[in-house]
Parts: structure tokens; C-alpha cells; sequence
């Protein structure tokens, strides 16, 4: 076995669920943001998509800080 | 390799991942409100207003708060003696830390999900009202922060 693994077994651990939780509720909140989203332009006549894409783009961030973030931890 | 290193490696990075639910929560509860806020404004034939993007974004910074403490504790997981020593601290800091930040960044989309509705209704007033209730839920999470970075157990000087 990779000596890495046994030796940071619980950072390993660790990074896969917190990089889960981080994608996963980043995933799910750009969903949700995106079908009030649909609901708005198709309410507002077609306004608003750069916006809706921004508040989107917003909650993709924090799914990228997720990653970025624990990739810089990872155990040489 | 024990339990106990187990637990405090662990500790430190899920952290990370307990703030950036919170902030993900957080901001698609206001954008939510704010597609809502859009549709509105759009219906009425009147111009979209942006400043809904500032409450909605907001949440995003607990997850830097958390980030500044997990690489903090990162530091001490070189040294695998006190990680050891400390283990129960550096699980309770990551676990602390992570705590505050989501609930502090889910609490501050909550804010923002009333506050988008509070602006759309009340065509534009009081935004300045609302930056001051989203800052004082913010500032739990920068004390969150702060007094947990000041329980870090110190490293022995480099000889």
C-alpha cells in the first residue's frame, strides 16, 4: 500500500467529503438558482439572462473554491 | 498511524467542505429571490436592478474564512507529533470552524432572500439597512474565524 495513504488516511477521507459536500450543494443550488431563473425570463419576457447567469456564476465559484482549496491541501 | 491523527486530519479539511455548503445554500436562496425579484421588475416593463447581485454574493466569503483557518491547521499537519497531542483540538476547531461559517453564510442568504424581496417591493430603499444586517451575520463568521485561528496549537521554532 502507498505509504501516503496509511500515513494521511484521515485527510484523504476528509477531502473526499468535503469535496463532495462542496460540489454537491454548489451543484444543487446553481440548479435551483437556474430554474427560478427560467421561471423569471420567461416571466419577464426574455429579461434578465445576463443576470440570472451571474447569480449562477456566483454559486459556480464556490464549487471551484471547493476544489481549489482542497486540492492545495493534499498530501504530497 | 492512530484514531485519534485520524480524527484531527479529518477535522481540518472538513472544515472546508461544512462552509462552502453554507455558502452555496446561502446563495441560492437570495438568487432565488432575486430571479423572482427579476421576473418581477421584468413583467412590469420596469429596469432589472443589479444591486440584488451584491446581497446575493455575499455568502461567498465564509468560504475564504475557512480556507484562511484550514490552511492555518495545514501547517501543523506536517508535524505528525502534534497533531497527535492535539488531535481532539484540531478535530474540534475543524468541526467549530465549520459550524460557524455555514450557518453564518446560510443565515446571511437568508437576510439577503428577505432583503432582495424587502428592495422589489419597496422599489429600491433601505439597501443600506440590509448591507448593515447582512455585515453584523457576517462579522460571526469573521469571529468565528478570528478566536478559532487563536486556539491553533503553536509549532516548535525551526532550529
Amino acid at each position: 500500500m502507498n505509504p501516503n495513504t496509511t500515513t494521511h488516511a484521515g485527510t484523504f477521507l476528509g477531502i473526499g467529503i468535503a469535496g463532495g459536500l462542496a460540489e454537491m450543494f454548489s451543484a444543487w443550488l446553481q440548479g435551483l438558482i437556474g430554474a427560478a431563473g427560467c421561471r423569471s425570463i420567461s416571466e419577464g419576457q426574455g429579461k434578465g439572462l445576463v443576470f440570472i447567469i451571474i447569480a449562477m456564476g456566483i454559486v459556480e465559484t464556490v464549487g471551484l473554491f471547493g476544489f481549489v482549496f482542497l486540492l492545495l491541501v493534499l498530501p504530497k | 498511524m492512530t484514531a485519534l491523527t485520524f480524527l484531527g486530519q479529518m477535522g481540518i479539511v472538513l472544515m472546508l467542505g461544512l462552509a462552502a455548503f453554507g455558502s452555496s445554500v446561502g446563495i441560492g436562496m437570495a438568487g432565488q429571490s432575486a430571479a423572482g425579484a427579476w421576473g418581477k421588475a421584468g413583467k412590469a416593463g420596469k429596469q432589472l436592478n443589479f444591486t440584488y447581485i451584491i446581497l446575493l454574493g455575499m455568502p461567498i466569503s465564509q468560504t475564504l474564512y475557512a480556507m484562511i483557518v484550514m490552511n492555518k491547521l495545514g501547517q501543523v499537519l506536517q508535524n505528525s507529533e502534534i497533531v497527535l497531542a492535539n488531535a481532539g483540538l484540531i478535530f474540534g476547531i475543524g468541526l467549530a470552524t465549520g459550524l460557524g461559517e455555514m450557518l453564518s453564510a446560510w443565515m446571511q442568504g437568508l437576510i439577503g432572500a428577505a432583503g432582495i424581496r424587502s428592495l422589489s417591493e419597496s422599489e429600491g430603499k433601505g439597501f443600506a439597512f440590509l448591507l448593515i444586517a447582512m455585515g453584523i451575520v457576517e462579522t460571526v463568521g469573521i469571529f468565528a474565524m478570528v478566536f478559532l485561528l487563536g486556539m491553533v496549537p503553536e509549532l516548535p521554532a525551526a532550529a
